[in-house]
Parts: structure tokens; C-alpha cells; sequence
């Protein structure tokens, strides 16, 4: 996992790397999606989310391993989510890389509310975003909460008419991630 | 919780009023599958052209045109100058529509490589194309990159506007004015810290013929901001209410304080910014995302959506729905001073404030019978006419309505219309009209009675309309239009123009035209004729309920099956259907049922609610414009555009289409071949074919019109020639006579030149035959020829008889051959065998001739008469001819030439005459042929060669 992610990083920051400490990994990241379809209510978590944050060029990339979404009702629908909507064999990591619009100082103490701006990319599908996150840092350790949307026709992903009351089309999203400076 | 209850509370403080704007969705395919358009854009001619995911498409108001391609990408940005449609791609590439098809352009130096944002093209003709990594300006396929290297806050550009001296572009972190100074960029930025409410400047949109910029943010809402004339200074419109719409995605700037907004959350927003307020009145469109927003020469707004585009009225009509609202009982409208809007189902008087944001109507009383008109007096009282009770007086506060009794003639009597201004009340009854003073309350102070006698000339008056003068004009039943000026009556007769004598109702425009309605017809009045105006004209219907104006100088036609707006400036009129196109399903058919506000729009109710007709800002042109789109040669299409044909290059097609965006179902087309025949063809086909045309010079005139009038319309031109044939082209007729009289000349001259040979011929040949004949009777012939006969006659008589013989055969065939040109060589042979008997006969053994002439040469070949026998008898004249020295003659005949050879030995005297015959034997040959005879001594024989013809 995180030998996949690295030449990732490494592309996007690789002329920052030298200073380090502008450059926060997520140390425990969670990804939360629920979606309130009439008949069925899906929710599932993974605590797998990578990513990293450059504080200096404010940019950042995400990414997360579909598969590895658990807390479904059932095994089923585990089943269901993998196979027949995000096709997690072709289409196994959603990303997000961009950069963050407001001009704020995150290697400060403080709490800031910023606009990301990245593409989103999920089941291949990529989608210009700007999602709203809440920044909390304190003493080196970055805090991130984001709540979104993610309409699945922006993705590709189809839903089929027998079960189109058991998937809604918006999938609410929520992401907490803790980061600390890399070392 | 609390923080819910607040937001709901201020969402509905902003939704001031309940209009709605009419949509119309249309779908770019058959099978009403959506597809997301990116960019919309109208171009010089009229059409619309969409930037769609799957391509490119071009629309006229009815279909679409696909616009093929080889990019295979989605198309995201669209933009038209001068007669070029500008095409930008999800990879990057930017294209060119030629023909209908989408040509790349390649651009060298820096070429876009990421999603096109949008374009504009500068009026030098350079394209500023935005993209996520920058903006490109591309001059004559050359690329400069213009990000953050070169000085702009931000890489993500959406798009730029470019001004004589300057450029703004909108960005992610602010808008950016850039200007170029000796070859070098310079950026200014305004961003937050300069008063932007959001550095995500998502549009810019400038106000035309200003330095006042409308500018939509991702989470801030749309601010304007006023350059200075200097560029160098700028002001900011504050944005002090939190935006609650959602990221703006599209402005259409109507000056500097109105404009439409579309947000991503999918609003239409009227957004009005007065003294640093922002006002928004937001539309939502159901279940849909806006991207972007034009608004075309006829009004209307289009908005391209993740499914395709919508058609918005919003500019021209709308309509407020009232749930609880049925059209059948609704008996009267009327709208005061304050924009309260009164109306009366049946007998119960409802009002609606104009400007609330509740469309649920307010009741607040009722009369005893069903309300038939109301007029709010200037004291805010109500006078309500009622079926069969009389009129009725009531003022807002008060408990209830009372009957007005002070016309006795009025308690019981039905009213049908009710008009006033100043302290005047006008009663229209079946009794005639009463002209009531009041002063106020609903007081009568003096009543003046109008009727048939007094000089109405009609008791029924359907309509009274006062119009700014004061003058009274009524819509009368039996006596068509009456005006009172306060003194006296005036009517129109039918030399007037007004056929009519039934008028169901009647208003004035702003422009003063007073325009009456009837059951079978329109009249407008100009002020001296009434002009009837019926279904050719464009009318839906020509039974007419109401007639009313706005304040822009449209005129709102209420008909039996629909509304009709009349657009003067355009000559055309926007139909409304019950049924069709935008959902207004039904219309009141109470006489004179509608109302105007104080802006002058006019309300007209319809089955839920009321539809209202807009006085317009700016002047739209519903006149549909018409194009050529393609001029086709015995049906195969030119390609360019080509406009001079040869003579066989006669039949001749012209492919055209109408482009509206009202009505298109109602196009007629008209047109003419100038130069071929002058007169106007009707069609409703979109083509038109001229075969066998003539040479000539042509101009094909189209017009297109929503109705049987072309006064003004709009045209379409295309004008070609085709020559004469090359033989009747005045050159070539020149060239012609110049050959005749040259094949003439030189006829006359071979003719002149043979007519000269021939007589040279002839004298040759006299001078010959002369010759001849002094030779033949030369007396030493004669003498000769005679003394042998007498010889023979003695010696042997058979031989003298055979020698006279040869010898009158010699004379007549001499006689016979000698003026012909040429004869047969035995014909000649004849001669010359007669001639040599002779001379035989005289010389005996002395002279010998051989001859060898082929039988078969003998017959084809020709030689001039008398030739041979010249020359034996030549060689005989003057060669010694004796016993001891015999002559011998030999003839030799070949395929091409005749030879005659003598032994040469010449008398010692010459005769006279020598060398004369052989000369006149060349020249007459020389005459003849080419061929040359050649003679001479050769060795101890003379020859001459004749040639055989």
C-alpha cells in the first residue's frame, strides 16, 4: 500500500522534498460514505486513507483503497459495492490531488475552514471538485474534517433500475484524517 | 436547530415575488436522452451553436444540426466572432467550424494540452483560450502562455475579457488585470484584500459600451466592479447578505444594476444591485445543473444544463401559480396603484400583493351578486360592478360593501364595464354609460347620463378604456367605436376602415394607436384609418376577448385560442397557445378580463393562476432571421461558394432555413429570382429549384416571417451570374464574322489566281494551237505531204487512199484536242501515229520510230494535246532526215514520264520558229502541275522527258 502511494508523493512533491517539514502525512486517515436510498441505507468506513499535505505550495493528494471499505450490512452488499458499482478490480483507489485556494499559514496553530480545489477521481471517472475542509492545527499535528456529496452519475457509476430505490444517487461522504510532519 | 430555522427564514426573505419564469426543455437527440452542454453561444446570423459533450451542434430554434469532427472529445467552450465559430476540446485541441465540420487548428510555440474553460477572441482576431494551466493567446497559430510565470495569480484560469489596453482574466486566486509594456506582462491582482468577496472568480462578464464588470465567485456571489477610465483604480459593489445560491456559474449582464445569474445549485437569479444591495429574485430550474446562460435577439434566455439547453421566458412572461385558483369562476381583475392585485370569483373579492413573496391570495369580502368589473378609485376606494345588483362601493378596513344608489336606474341593472380617473367614475350599463363626480367615499355628487340618443349610438358598451388625453373611448354593440371628448361623440364609419359594428374591447399603446377588438377581427387606429388585422397577419384567432398594452409597446391579444403579443418594432406577433409550447393550458373567455400593474405588464389569468406579459428592457427582435444554407447545382452541392456559372450550369437549388425562437412553427417563407421573374413566391418549404435558367445576371432574394406580412423581414441573398454560351459571347461572334470574311478573302484570291492561270492557260494554248496550225498548213508541209501523195497516187493507189486518210485523220484530230487542256495519251498516240505515217510515208527508210508505250499506261495516264507529235516533228525539222543518215525516233514510256529521243544531227540552217514549241510545251505544263519537263542534247541524242499526268 504505501509502496504504491510513494512514487505518487514523490511526483508531486518531489522538488519540495528537501525541506521536510513542510510536508504532513496522514497518519490515520477514515473515510465514512452513507447514502439514504427509500428502501436501504448503505454505510461503510475504511481507515486506509494515504495522503499528504505541502503546507508551503498548499497542495495536497489523497488516496484510498475501495476495497478495503468495511461495515456493510451485510456481506452482500460488500459484495455488491466491490462488483457491480465501483468495480473495484478495474478501478481499485479513488484519488483526490489538488490544492487548497485560501491563503492560509497551516504551519501556524489555528482553526481554518478552506476551499480544496483537486480532481476527483473515482471508478476512473475524474470530476473537478471544490470541497470544503476544516483545518485544525495544533503543536505539529494537522486535523482534517470534510463532509461532500458525491453524485455517482459524475463517476459512472450505474445504478440499475431494480435497485434504484436501494442507492441513492448523492453518496454523502465524510473524511478525518490526522496528519504530522514527515520525517 | 436553530441554525436550520435560520436559514430557512432568510431563503424565504429573499424570494420576493412568486413569478415564475415559462421553461422549455429541448433535447439535442430523438430519443430525448440528455446530454450535457458545457458552452452556449448565438452567432452574427442567429443560430445558436452548443458545445456539447459528444460535439458540436448548431440550432435554429426547432433542430439541431450535429457538427462532425475528428477530435472525439468532449466540447467545452464555444465562442462566435465575425463569421467564425471558435471551438475548444476536454484535451485541449481548438477547432474552427468551416462547412459544417470542425477543423483543428495547429499551434506552434505553446499549444493548450488540458480542458478548454472557455474563449474570446479579441478584436485584433487573437483567441485568449482558458485553461487549468493557464491562458494561451494565439496569434496567427502562434501560442504564448500566459500563468504564474509570467505574473498571474493563479493557473487555473475560467476567462478572460479583453479591452483596448488591458485584459482581465478570472482566476482561482482573484481576478487578474493584465497589460502589456514594452513586450513585458504586467499583473495586477484583486483578490480579497482588495474587497472580493471569494478569489474564485469564476465569471466575468462585462457590461457592453462600459468599464463596469459583472463578476460571479464560487461561494461569494456576483459583485460588479467599475474600472476607472484610467485602468488604474477600481470600485467594488459590497455583498453584505450571505450568498446563499450556490457557486455562480454564468452572468448575462443587463446593464449595470440587473442581471441573470446561474448558480451550480441550479437557481436562475434576477440579481439587482442598488446602492450596494444585492436584491435577488431566484428561479429555481428543477433538477437540473446550469452552466451557462446567453440570451438571444428575441428575448429569450437559454441555459445550458447537464441535459441539454433551456428555453426561459423570463425576460418577456412569466406566470404566478395560485393553487387554490380556478380560472372558470374568476369574473374580474384589476390591479391599483399600490400593485395590489384585486380580482373577483364570482361574488367574493380576493387581492394579492404583487411584491409579496406568498402567492396565496387574500379574501376580503363579498357582494350579493357575482362581481363583473372593479375599479380602485383614487381614494382607495373599490367600486365593483355587479350582475344584476347595481354598482357597489368598498374601501379596505371598512366591514363591507354598500350599494351605490344614487342612480336609481342602476340598482337592478348588470354592469359591464367600470373606468374612471380624477373624481370621475365611469358606469357602462345596459342603460348606457353614467359619468359620475365623486367626491371620494364612494359619493356621487353628479351624474351626466350617456346613451344611444345623446349620441353613443349604442346602449351596450362592452368597454370603457380612457385613454391619456381623458377622452373616453367605448367598445360599444351596435355602433362600433365611440370616442367622447368630454363634449361631443365621434364615431367612424366603414369608409374609415372599421367594418364593424360589434367591438368587444378596446386600448391604446404607448405609441397613441388605439387598438379594438371584435369577434371577427383586430382594428389598430393610427389616428385617421382603422387597419383590420385577421389570421394572415399572424393573429392565432380573430375572435377577440381583450386588448391590452404594456408599458414597452407590446400589445396583448386575448383570442379564443391563445394569446397573441404584437412586437411593433419586429412586425410579427409572439403566439402563446393553450396548448402547446409553454403550458399555458387555458385562458379566461370573460370579455375584457386582464389587468396591467404599475410597470405596465399585463396580466392575463389563465387555469391556475395568471400569466403575465412583461414591459421589456431592451428591444427584442422577434422577427426570424433566414439563412442560405446551401446552394446546390443539378442537386450536387457547390462547394465554395461560387457565384459565376457557365451557360450549361442552369438549374440551380437553393437550400434555405428560417431560424426563430418563437413560433418556429409558424415560419412562411418567401421568395424571388431577380432577373428572372419579379414576383414574390409563397412557400413553407425550405428550398427552392430554378431550372433551365437563361444566361443572365440573377439575385436570389429569401424572406422569412411568422405571418403572410414581410413588411421589414429579415433576408436572405445570394446572387450568381451565368454566361452565354460561347457562341453567343460577343467576342466569338466578332471572331466568327473575322473567319468568314477571311475564308472570303482568300476564296476570292484562289479564285482570282485560278481564273488568272486559266486565261494563261488559254492564251498559251491559242498561242500554241496558232503555232500549230501555221505549222500544219505551213505550206511546206502541205507541199511536202501533197508531193508524197501525189507520188503514192501514181505508184500505189490503195497506199494514197490510207495516206489521205491519215492525213484529214491527222487535221481533225488536231481540230478536235487542240483546246484541251489534257488528254489521254493513246488519244495522243492517234495523233502521232497519223503524223508518223506521214512522215513515213515521205521519208521512207529514213526516218525510224520506235515506240514503247505500255498498253495499260496508254490509257491512265494524260499528257497536253499535240505534245508527242510537236516533238517528233521538231526532230524531224531539224534533224537531217536522209537515206545515208536516217533519223530514229525512239518513245519510251515509263509509269511517271514519257521520253522521246532523236539522234542528233542538226541541219546545218536553222528554221524559224526553232525552239518555240518545246518552250510553249514547259509553260503549258508549268500551268498545270509542278512537274517540270526536262530536255536536252545528251551524248550524240537530244531527250525530252515529258512527265505523264
Amino acid at each position: 500500500m504505501r509502496r504504491l502511494l510513494l512514487p505518487l508523493l514523490l511526483f508531486f512533491f518531489s522538488f519540495a522534498s528537501s525541506a521536510q517539514s513542510e510536508i504532513y502525512e496522514i497518519s490515520n486517515g477514515t473515510v465514512r460514505f452513507h447514502s439514504d436510498a427509500p428502501q436501504e441505507l448503505i454505510k461503510a468506513s475504511s481507515d486506509q486513507l494515504k495522503g499528504a499535505i505541502d503546507i508551503r505550495k498548499r497542495t495536497f493528494a489523497f488516496k484510498l483503497n475501495i476495497s478495503s471499505f468495511v461495515g456493510f450490512n451485510s456481506p452482500l452488499q460488500r459484495e455488491h459495492f466491490n462488483e457491480n458499482y465501483m468495480e473495484t478490480v478495474y478501478y481499485p483507489f479513488a484519488t483526490y490531488i489538488g490544492k487548497i485556494i485560501e491563503e492560509v499559514d497551516l504551519s501556524k496553530d489555528g482553526d481554518y475552514t478552506v476551499r480544496t480545489k483537486g480532481k476527483l477521481k473515482i471508478h476512473g471517472a475524474e470530476q473537478e471538485r471544490i470541497i470544503k475542509s476544516e483545518i485544525n492545527v495544533k503543536n505539529g499535528v494537522m486535523t482534517i474534517e470534510s463532509d461532500f456529496v458525491v453524485p455517482l452519475a459524475d463517476h459512472n457509476i450505474k445504478i440499475p433500475r431494480v435497485v434504484y430505490d436501494k442507492l441513492a444517487p448523492d453518496i454523502n461522504v465524510s473524511v478525518n484524517a490526522i496528519l504530522v510532519p514527515k520525517k | 436547530m436553530r441554525y436550520i430555522i435560520f436559514l430557512i427564514a432568510s431563503f424565504l426573505s429573499f424570494q420576493m415575488g412568486a413569478q415564475r419564469p415559462f421553461n422549455k426543455d429541448f433535447w439535442l437527440n430523438e430519443s430525448n436522452s440528455p446530454v450535457r452542454v458545457n458552452d452556449l453561444v448565438q452567432d452574427n446570423i442567429g443560430y445558436i451553436w452548443l458545445a456539447a459533450e459528444n460535439g458540436v451542434y448548431r440550432f435554429n430554434g426547432r433542430t439541431f444540426t450535429a457538427i462532425t469532427d475528428s477530435i472525439h472529445q468532449p466540447v467545452t467552450a464555444i465562442a462566435a466572432a465575425g463569421d467564425n465559430i471558435w471551438v475548444g476540446y476536454a484535451n485541449g485541441t481548438i477547432g474552427v467550424v468551416i462547412r459544417n465540420f470542425v477543423t483543428p487548428i495547429h499551434t506552434v510555440n505553446a499549444s493548450p494540452r488540458s480542458p478548454v474553460l472557455s474563449i474570446h477572441v479579441d478584436k485584433a482576431g487573437q483567441l485568449w483560450v482558458c485553461t487549468e494551466v493557464g491562458t494561451y493567446v494565439i496569434n496567427n497559430n502562434i501560442g504564448i502562455l500566459l500563468d504564474t510565470g509570467s505574473g498571474l495569480s493563479d493557473n487555473y484560469n475560467y476567462n478572460a475579457l479583453v479591452m483596448k489596453d488591458y485584459a482581465l482574466i478570472a482566476t482561482d486566486q482573484g481576478l487578474n488585470i493584465v497589460r502589456s509594456m514594452n513586450g513585458k506582462v504586467l499583473v495586477n491582482a484583486i483578490t480579497t484584500k482588495n474587497g472580493l468577496p471569494d478569489n474564485i472568480v469564476r465569471i466575468l462578464k462585462r457590461v457592453p459600451g462600459t468599464q463596469s464588470f459583472w463578476i460571479g465567485t464560487q461561494e461569494g456571489g456576483v459583485i460588479r466592479l467599475d474600472l476607472a477610465t484610467n485602468n488604474a483604480s477600481w470600485q467594488i459593489t459590497k455583498n453584505g447578505n450571505k450568498w446563499l445560491w450556490g457557486q455562480v456559474n454564468d452572468i448575462i449582464p443587463l446593464g449595470r444594476n440587473r442581471a441573470w445569474v446561474i448558480t451550480d445549485d441550479g437557481y436562475l437569479l434576477h440579481v439587482s444591485l442598488v446602492n450596494d444591495s444585492v436584491s435577488v429574485i431566484p428561479y429555481p430550474i428543477q433538477g437540473k445543473k446550469l452552466y451557462k446562460l446567453i440570451m438571444d435577439k428575441s428575448g429569450n434566455i437559454w441555459c445550458a444544463t447537464n441535459q441539454g439547453i433551456t428555453m426561459i421566458t423570463a425576460e418577456y412572461a412569466s406566470f404566478i401559480k395560485i393553487d387554490s385558483f380556478s380560472l372558470h369562476n374568476l369574473t374580474a381583475i384589476i390591479c391599483d396603484k399600490n400593485d395590489v392585485l384585486w380580482f373577483a370569483e364570482n361574488n367574493r373579492l380576493f387581492s394579492m400583493h404583487l411584491n409579496d413573496s406568498v402567492d396565496i391570495p387574500r379574501y376580503n369580502t363579498s357582494v350579493p351578486a357575482a362581481i363583473t368589473c372593479i375599479y380602485p378609485d383614487t381614494a382607495k376606494g373599490l367600486w365593483m360592478g355587479t350582475f344584476g345588483k347595481g354598482v357597489w362601493y368598498w374601501k379596505e378596513g371598512e366591514k363591507s360593501p354598500r350599494q351605490i344608489t344614487d342612480i336609481p336606474t342602476l340598482n337592478n341593472s348588470s354592469i359591464l364595464d367600470l373606468a374612471g380617473y380624477n373624481d370621475r367614475v365611469w358606469v357602462a350599463s345596459l342603460n348606457g354609460v353614467e359619468e359620475i363626480t365623486t367626491s371620494g367615499g364612494g359619493k356621487v355628487v353628479d351624474v351626466k347620463h350617456h346613451n344611444k340618443r345623446s349620441g353613443i349610438g349604442s346602449d351596450y358598451v362592452y368597454r370603457l378604456f380612457i385613454d391619456r388625453l381623458g377622452h373616453v373611448w367605448m367598445a360599444t354593440d351596435g355602433a362600433g367605436v365611440c370616442m367622447y371628448d368630454g363634449q361631443q361623440y365621434y364615431h367612424w364609419d366603414s369608409s374609415s376602415g372599421l367594418n364593424s359594428k360589434v367591438i368587444y374591447t378596446i386600448a391604446q399603446d404607448i405609441y397613441g394607436n388605439m387598438w379594438a377588438g371584435t369577434f371577427k377581427g383586430l382594428y389598430s387606429f393610427n389616428g385617421k384609418t382603422w387597419r383590420r388585422i385577421t389570421r394572415r397577419n399572424g393573429l392565432q384567432d380573430i375572435n377577440i376577448y381583450t386588448v391590452l398594452a404594456n408599458a414597452s409597446g407590446q400589445v396583448i391579444i386575448v383570442n379564443q385560442k391563445g394569446v397573441d403579443e404584437w412586437y411593433p418594432g419586429s412586425g410579427q406577433y409572439r403566439q402563446f397557445r393553450r396548448h402547446a409550447d409553454l403550458g399555458i393550458d387555458s385562458l379566461s373567455n370573460m370579455l375584457n378580463c386582464a389587468a396591467n400593474d404599475m410597470e405596465g405588464n399585463v396580466y392575463v389569468p389563465y387555469e391556475h393562476g395568471f400569466t403575465i406579459f412583461k414591459s421589456i428592457h431592451t428591444a427584442f427582435d422577434i422577427k426570424p432571421e433566414v439563412h442560405i444554407s446551401e446552394v446546390s447545382m443539378f442537386l450536387n452541392p457547390i462547394n465554395s461558394y461560387k457565384h459565376n456559372f457557365s451557360y450549361n450550369e442552369n438549374h440551380i437549388s437553393f437550400y434555405f432555413e428560417g431560424i426563430s425562437y418563437s413560433n418556429m412553427e409558424q415560419l412562411h417563407y418567401r421568395y424571388m429570382l431577380g432577373g428572372h421573374n419579379d414576383a414574390w413566391i409563397l412557400t413553407d418549404d425550405e428550398s427552392a429549384t430554378f431550372a433551365q435558367l437563361p444566361p443572365g445576371k440573377y439575385l436570389f432574394r429569401v424572406q422569412a416571417s411568422l405571418s403572410d406580412n414581410f413588411d421589414n423581414a429579415k433576408e436572405a441573398r445570394y446572387s450568381f451570374s451565368i454566361a452565354p454560351p460561347v457562341w453567343r459571347r460577343w467576342w466569338f461572334i466578332l471572331f466568327v464574322i473575322l473567319v468568314v470574311l477571311a475564308i472570303g478573302y482568300v476564296y476570292i484570291k484562289i479564285r482570282e489566281k485560278r481564273f488568272k492561270k486559266i486565261s494563261q492557260l488559254q492564251k498559251e494554248r491559242m498561242i500554241f494551237e496558232y503555232e500549230h496550225l501555221k505549222s500544219q498548213v505551213n505550206p511546206h508541209f502541205l507541199f511536202n505531204s501533197l508531193n508524197t501523195l501525189t507520188n503514192l497516187i501514181e505508184e500505189d493507189k490503195d497506199t494514197a487512199i490510207d495516206y489521205t486518210v491519215q492525213l484529214s485523220d491527222l487535221y481533225r484530230k488536231t481540230l478536235a484536242y487542240r483546246d484541251k487542256d489534257l488528254i489521254n495519251l493513246s488519244e495522243e498516240w492517234e495523233i502521232l501515229s497519223s503524223y508518223i505515217y506521214i512522215q513515213k510515208s515521205r521519208f521512207g527508210d529514213a526516218l525510224c520510230v520506235e515506240v514503247d508505250i505500255p498498253e495499260d499506261i496508254m490509257e491512265r495516264k494524260k499528257i497536253i494535246p499535240l505534245a508527242l507529235q510537236l516533238l517528233v516533228e521538231n526532230a524531224i525539222k531539224h534533224n537531217i532526215v536522209s537515206a545515208s543518215k536516217p533519223l530514229s525516233i525512239h518513245i519510251i514510256a515509263t509509269a511517271n514520264d514519257i521520253t522521246v529521243r532523236n539522234t542528233l544531227q542538226l541541219k546545218i540552217s536553222k528554221e524559224k520558229g526553232s525552239g518555240l514549241g518545246l518552250i510553249n510545251i514547259r509553260k503549258r505544263y508549268a500551268l498545270l502541275t509542278n512537274k517540270r519537263i526536262k530536255f536536252g542534247a545528251y551524248k550524240n541524242e537530244f531527250i525530252v522527258i515529258l512527265p505523264l499526268l
